[in-house]
């Protein structure tokens, strides 16, 4: 009779989307209700797993894991165990080919593919339109941009990535069709590389600039909906490898991301309310029984079995920290490990140092234990059957190590299975 | 209204609003709800119109404001929780500045143009539906000749209500906010729904002399006479709000009014306004809560049909979920499809205007291929304008939920 | 070592200092502004833009007042470009004596300021966000006013009148013939090279640092720095400047200023104006004196903070200072002529922004007395570059401007609308230091602070030419880094969300750690640097010890 869901999963980035497609595939009527679109808009797009560890880049990510996770007890890895990750992996892996987006990689060894500043950058996991791109491999790069979309920039990239060693040159085109529009939004461009005709046409202006054993990086623009068709055609039509790079917010790899596990989780049966703010919640004794939505007119109660808390720290407001610098996790009020507080002052580091080490930890997060539950202040799990995954784990940097991605799938995975 | 324009600052830039609007994917006359909300904000004057210092004859700067349509989805995925929508609905209004051309100010008083049209419904209709009459209606107001403008039903609903025995014995009274919609044109699914409501036990009061939600008025920019509107409606449903009764609402665009925007965007917060929000309901939403109660009567016959079914922007925007999808769930044989395509692009008065309604049809157009592909056999929507721009687009039937529940309750046949 | 000749050299490219060589080149002298930094990277460019009416000082500082109104209205005629006509309000609150109007009111009146009583209802519907207990208004002439476009305004009229404008020239000495000052010696920060400036005159207008400069001249000038810190809130929460009607104080006065406005200021004396800390109990202070005038003002977002020092003239008679909130802020002529016996030189300082005009008239006076010669000033009724029509600012402008014209250009800055062309015509004036460019157009001043906008402006600067990879490689850094300083104080609320986009696109995305010939084990204080001129010629390549000015990233509002 009732509407009541197994498992309620608030927050749809990538450890909430993991959690509920988990959850919803073994059986159990999930429910995922967040506020609104995040994590992965913004990012590249791909999964990262480690990056980088004791100021040295990594290429063994799974084992490199497990060196962290016994240095560092408090680190998220630490809380999912790497057998949870590399099962996590495996699974996003599966879901994506079913989804037809399918992902590159291994999980063991890091990829190398280049930033959109031409760095090159360790990820574990990359969308087939990106794996062309791999550095690991000599072939020379050309990079080609558009004058008219501002958030790609060919020359650079293509300086630096020689600089580091990567034989590239770049070209700059005006996006065809595209001639009286000086500001070119990604999402046009994408929705553009959708089209034949407007491959067609581009590769005409293209295929002639090419010059023989190269190949050819473009912004990720590659298409919306029918970005592996895209990346076929151009290729057929170029006769080159063709790749698309990570640039600036708003990330169309990522959309694509997100719209894969949509079609997943509405296939499987799963409900997804986005737009939809949770504020509070309803226990009996030490279990939750519902989650509480901000709708239009009065607050709506969706009762649920369990909970994962996905909800992704300070970037979004699970988090806040108010200007007293007191912080609070938003919907249970559960405690915070607070982050270090800046300086008093603004002397003595120079800025470089400054800004790359800080005093950790340096964002507000959550600590959980073994079985990802969050703590109350005693130190023991708040409520039995509340979990949180994600951004919103303390211990991490995940920016710097370049870890955000493993870290969600690995809880998101963990938690979904509770 | 301050705290609609405190929350850009929540924003930080990322341009998930723009990768979601609907108008912005079609067009490139909308810069995106980024752009025109939090974004050109900080360059407005707060509770001024924008006057040049040319002087007030300078046009206001605003102009890429007026391709917003006001669907609300921007707001609905933004993480950081900026009331985008409200900030551009409230931009369009400082740029209109009170100043609607006559067309505005015709479509946005659709009680008025009922009221006008119904006792004239044939000659009136004959008119909507005659080609080169509607050309001369595009070249002189404005209004697109293929715009789908929906015919008149003749007699109100209200008519029918004051002429409809209530039931005895009902379990609990509810009042019935009908909507200009289904007043003048779908008095048949405001049939329905009293009979579908006295089948679950209640009592139905349709109070008189229901007036216009003025989400059109609000919609073009004319807050004053929005807020009018907006008084008038609610001293009606006041008395019921506080004799208990929850008030129900078929369509959802005018329920949202009535929930949140009256207070959230006209700023209306005298206590009356608060009072009806906390007891208005969409219909699907109160009918799932009785069956929540176990109140619901689920004596539904098999309805074998393959139906595809659109949440409105506005459905989303109230935060229940879709309990129209839940309802159906509970009727045998029926075979939903939950579309995904986010807008059929009406958006309101938004389609009907001549410059606006190829850029309507363009952002509807997926929506409408994804109905096509189900092979459906009729299509389900709870906003009347939504039902008839899907119609118009796809060529398929469309009913409000509502009267899927008839159909299983054996009332009516679909 | 390369040499110039001119007739007036004025060292200090701030308000005081671009206006005394404008009004100097204006009476058709040759002249040099120099500046060891960019121009108005001092006080002038650190403060919140408040034109003065004067009725801040009317009560405590009568002749400060005074000054105020008079340049006030001078300003309005010359410099409309810069300045929009916000006016501004007086408003006492439940926190102030009731008994300070009446003197308040007079004040105004023997100082000429026109003042007009609005009731508390009236001026609440104006500026709906205001203390709602507040008792009494009063309307004032206040206005804002942009630094760093009037400075620049002032050094383009200075080029336009056969005038050169030395920016990042720092003075290693002046040239002293026995008792005559002859001019200086200045070094070329980017590339190292000195140059000698020879001047028939020299004019010390460096303001906190005019005390340094003198001294280089062995003249005992006490200039003491009186630290001040604003805080700039992301968008305008009220739409007139704001006063608190009490004595001055701290954090008494809200400047809308462009898109933010500004709560400000403290006043602490620090003894090296570029050494000195923002503290976290001034911070917190400048948020609760916030919330006295705009209730709610702790949950808006606080976008940036930084400070600037005054200059406050110490005069030998005065003795010891406690406090440096009690010493005039008008200012002072020092000629050194007749106080020390040493020609060819005079200092200029003290005062305000709001009065620049008038101090540059006063010591260019001197100085034609000194040199013998009599030119009459033309800069109170001359318009500066720009300001020729008479037409204020407004806040809509570049919206207007992006509006007329949406599909012409891009939008590289979003946050402060400023289009790809504005950039690099900017970048090949200037060089493509992104601080530099900055300054001169807003770029990453806005709510994102750089987090989408360097990255595009960086790639321009490169695509154009202007810097070559590594160049651009190490303004992006340089920017990202720098820019942390002033952005580590706010990490709450809106701005900490920011920060962690900012951290994802620099590091998580774009991996800027990582970048190729970055030397990061130059982390004690030692940045190379591979500035660019803009004659675009690839640059030479020198290290250098970050400056020890170790602000908060600075910058006007």
């Amino acid at each position: 009779m009732s509407a009541g869901y197994d498992l309620i999963v608030i927050g749809a980035g990538y450890a909430g989307l993991m959690a509920a497609l988990t959850a919803q595939q073994s059986g159990r009527k999930t429910l995922l209700i967040a506020k609104g679109n995040g994590g992965t808009h913004l990012k590249t797009g791909c999964i990262d797993v480690l990056g980088y560890h004791a100021g040295r880049r990594v290429d063994h990510a799974l084992r490199t894991v497990s060196e962290l996770i016994s240095e560092r007890p408090g680190h998220p890895y630490a809380a999912t165990g790497a057998e949870a990750l590399g099962a996590a992996l495996l699974a996003f892996k599966q879901a994506m080919d079913r989804a037809g987006y399918p992902f590159e990689g291994d999980g063991i060894i890091n990829l190398l593919l280049p930033s959109a500043l031409g760095v090159p950058r360790p990820t574990a996991l990359a969308p087939r339109t990106m794996i062309a791109g791999d550095l690991r491999r000599p072939t020379p790069i050309v990079v080609v941009g558009f004058d008219n979309f501002k958030d790609f920039h060919p020359a650079l990239i293509a300086d630096n990535l020689t600089a580091a060693g990567h034989p590239a040159r770049a070209v700059t085109l005006t996006a065809p069709g595209f001639e009286d529009e000086a500001d070119l939004p990604p999402m046009t461009l994408a929705r553009a590389f959708d089209n034949a005709p407007f491959r067609a046409a581009f590769t005409a202006v293209l295929g002639p600039q090419l010059r023989p054993g190269e190949r050819v990086a473009l912004p990720a623009v590659l298409g919306l909906n029918a970005a592996l068709e895209a990346l076929a055609d151009l290729e057929a039509r170029l006769g080159v490898p063709v790749f698309e790079i990570p640039t600036l917010p708003p990330s169309i790899p990522g959309i694509r991301l997100f719209n894969a596990f949509d079609r997943l989780l509405r296939a499987a049966g799963a409900r997804v309310q986005i737009g939809h703010p949770v504020v509070g919640f309803k226990t009996d004794g030490l279990r939750v029984t519902a989650v509480t939505g901000q709708s239009a007119a009065r607050p709506k109660d969706w009762a649920c079995d369990a909970v994962v808390l996905a909800t992704g720290g300070v970037a979004s407001g699970g988090i806040t920290v108010d200007s007293h610098r007191v912080a609070r996790e938003t919907v249970f009020g559960l405690p915070v490990v607070a982050a270090a507080q800046p300086p008093e002052t603004v002397n003595g580091m120079s800025a470089p140092a400054a800004y790359f080490e800080r005093p950790g930890p340096s964002l507000p997060g959550l600590a959980v234990d073994a079985a990802l539950r969050p703590l109350d202040h005693s130190g023991t799990a708040a409520y039995l059957n509340l979990y949180a995954a994600g951004t919103l784990l303390t211990g991490a940097e995940p920016w710097r190590e370049k870890s955000g991605e493993g870290i969600s799938l690995a809880s998101g995975w963990r938690t979904g299975q509770c | 209204m301050l705290d609609v324009r405190l929350t850009l600052d929540h924003c930080v830039k990322c341009n998930i609003c723009t990768t979601a609007c609907p108008v912005a994917a079609v067009t490139p006359l909308f810069p995106g709800p980024k752009y025109v909300g939090p974004q050109a904000e900080r360059f407005r004057l707060e509770l001024e119109p924008m006057i040049a210092p040319e002087g007030p004859e300078a046009p206001s700067p605003d102009h890429s404001i007026d391709y917003c349509s006001g669907c609300g989805i921007c707001s609905q995925v933004c993480p950081q929780g900026v009331k985008i929508a409200e900030i551009n609905t409230r931009a369009r209004a400082a740029y209109v500045g009170g100043q609607l051309p006559l067309r505005n100010q015709l479509i946005a008083r659709p009680d008025l143009l009922g009221t006008l049209g119904t006792p004239f419904a044939p000659l009136a209709n004959a008119t909507l539906s005659s080609q080169p009459l509607r050309g001369v209606v595009e070249s002189v107001l404005g209004i697109h000749a293929e715009a789908p403008l929906p015919p008149f039903a003749g007699r109100t609903f209200q008519q029918w209500a004051s002429r409809h025995r209530r039931v005895r014995n009902a379990v609990r009274s509810v009042a019935y906010f009908h909507g200009c919609s289904t007043n003048y044109y779908e008095p048949g699914l405001g049939a329905l729904t009293v009979q579908v409501l006295e089948h679950n036990g209640c009592r139905v009061i349709v109070p008189r002399g229901q007036t216009c939600c003025g989400l059109p008025l609000q919609s073009n920019g004319d807050f004053p006479a929005a807020r009018a509107a907006a008084q008038r409606l609610v001293n009606t449903l006041l008395p019921y709000a506080e004799a208990g009764f929850d008030i129900v609402a078929t369509s959802t665009s005018c329920g949202l009014m009535l929930k949140r925007e009256y207070i959230e965007i006209l700023g209306l917060d005298a206590p009356e306004f608060k009072i009806v929000s906390e007891h208005m309901w969409d219909i699907c939403e109160y009918l799932w809560h009785l069956h929540e109660q176990g109140e619901l009567q689920t004596d539904f016959r098999p309805v074998p049909l393959t139906m595809p079914y659109h949440a409105p922007c506005q459905q989303k925007g109230h935060g229940i979920g879709k309990p129209a999808l839940d309802l159906f769930g509970l009727i045998p044989g029926l075979r939903v499809a939950e579309m995904t395509s986010a807008c059929c692009g009406i958006a309101g008065t938004y389609g009907l205007k001549k410059e606006k309604y190829q850029i309507a049809m363009d952002v509807g157009a997926p929506l409408f291929a994804e109905i096509r592909a189900t092979g459906p056999d009729v299509a389900a929507c709870d906003s009347e304008t939504c039902r008839w721009q899907i119609t118009h687009g796809s060529g398929v039937r469309t009913v409000h939920p509502i009267e899927v529940l008839a159909a299983a309750y054996g009332i009516v046949d679909l | 070592m390369s040499s110039l000749t001119t007739e007036i050299l004025v060292i200090g490219g701030g308000s005081t200092g671009a206006g005394i060589a404008r009004d100097a080149a204006l009476r058709g002298f040759k002249t040099i502004l120099l500046d060891r930094g960019d121009l108005a990277t001092g006080t002038t460019g650190r403060y919140h833009g408040l034109l003065h009416s004067g009725g801040r000082y009317v009560v405590k500082d009568p002749i400060s007042a005074k000054e105020c109104i008079d340049e006030n209205y001078v300003l309005r005629r010359i410099a409309a470009d810069c300045i929009e006509d916000t006016g501004g309000l007086f408003v006492e609150t439940e926190h102030d004596d009731p008994n300070y109007a009446a003197e308040f009111v007079a004040g105004c009146q023997r100082a000429g300021i026109p003042i007009q009583e609005l009731s508390p209802g009236e001026a609440l519907r104006r500026e709906p966000r205001l203390n709602p207990r507040l008792s009494r208004v009063y309307w004032v002439p206040d206005a804002t006013i942009d630094a760093w476009k009037t400075v620049w305004a002032n050094a383009r009229d200075v080029q336009a009148h056969a005038g050169a404008v030395l920016s990042h020239h720092k003075i290693t000495q002046l040239i002293r013939d026995g008792d005559v000052i002859r001019g200086a010696v200045a070094v070329n920060a980017r590339t190292g090279e000195a140059v000698t400036i020879h001047a028939d005159y020299t004019i010390n207008a460096s303001g906190a640092w005019a005390g340094q400069i003198a001294g280089l001249a062995g003249l005992p000038v006490t200039v003491l720095s009186g630290k001040g810190i604003m805080i700039a809130m992301n968008h305008r929460l009220t739409q007139m400047v704001v006063n608190r009607l009490k004595r001055p104080a701290d954090g008494d006065i809200l400047v809308p200023i462009r898109t933010v406005c500004v709560i400000g200021t403290t006043d602490v004396r620090v003894a090296d104006p570029d050494d000195w800390p923002i503290e976290e109990r001034e911070i917190q202070f400048m948020l609760d004196e916030g919330e006295k005038l705009v209730p709610g003002f702790r949950d808006a977002r606080a976008l940036r903070v930084w400070g600037g020092v005054r200059p406050l003239y110490q005069p030998p008679s005065l003795g010891a200072v406690s406090d440096t909130r009690d010493v005039s802020r008008t200012y002072t002529l020092l000629d050194h002529a007749d106080a020390d016996g040493l020609t060819g030189f005079l200092t200029m300082t003290g005062g305000k922004f709001t009065t620049y005009r008038q101090m540059a008239e006063v010591a260019v006076d001197a100085a034609c007395r000194h040199l013998g010669v009599e030119r009459a000033c033309t800069t109170a009724t001359t318009a500066l570059p720009d300001s020729e029509e008479g037409k204020f600012y407004w806040l809509g402008a570049r919206l207007n401007r992006r509006e007329q014209d949406p599909h012409g250009d891009q939008l590289v800055c979003e946050c402060e609308m400023i289009t790809r062309a504005r950039i690099t015509d900017a970048m090949r004036a200037r060089g493509g230091d992104l601080d530099d460019i900055r300054r001169t157009v807003r770029l990453g001043m806005g709510p994102c602070q750089g987090g989408f906008c360097i990255y595009r402006a960086a790639g321009l600067g490169h695509a154009n030419g202007i810097s070559d990879a590594e160049a651009t490689n190490t303004h992006l850094l340089r920017f990202v880094t720098e820019r942390w300083k002033g952005v580590q104080p706010l990490l709450w609320g809106d701005q900490l969300r920011q920060a962690v986009l900012d951290d994802q696109i620099f590091q998580g995305l774009l991996d800027i750690e990582h970048l190729p010939g970055w030397d990061r084990a130059g982390s004690e204080g030692q940045t190379p640097q591979a500035e660019q001129s803009s004659t675009a010629e690839p640059p030479a390549k020198a290290k250098r010890k970050t400056g020890k000015r170790k602000t908060a990233s600075g910058g006007e509002a």
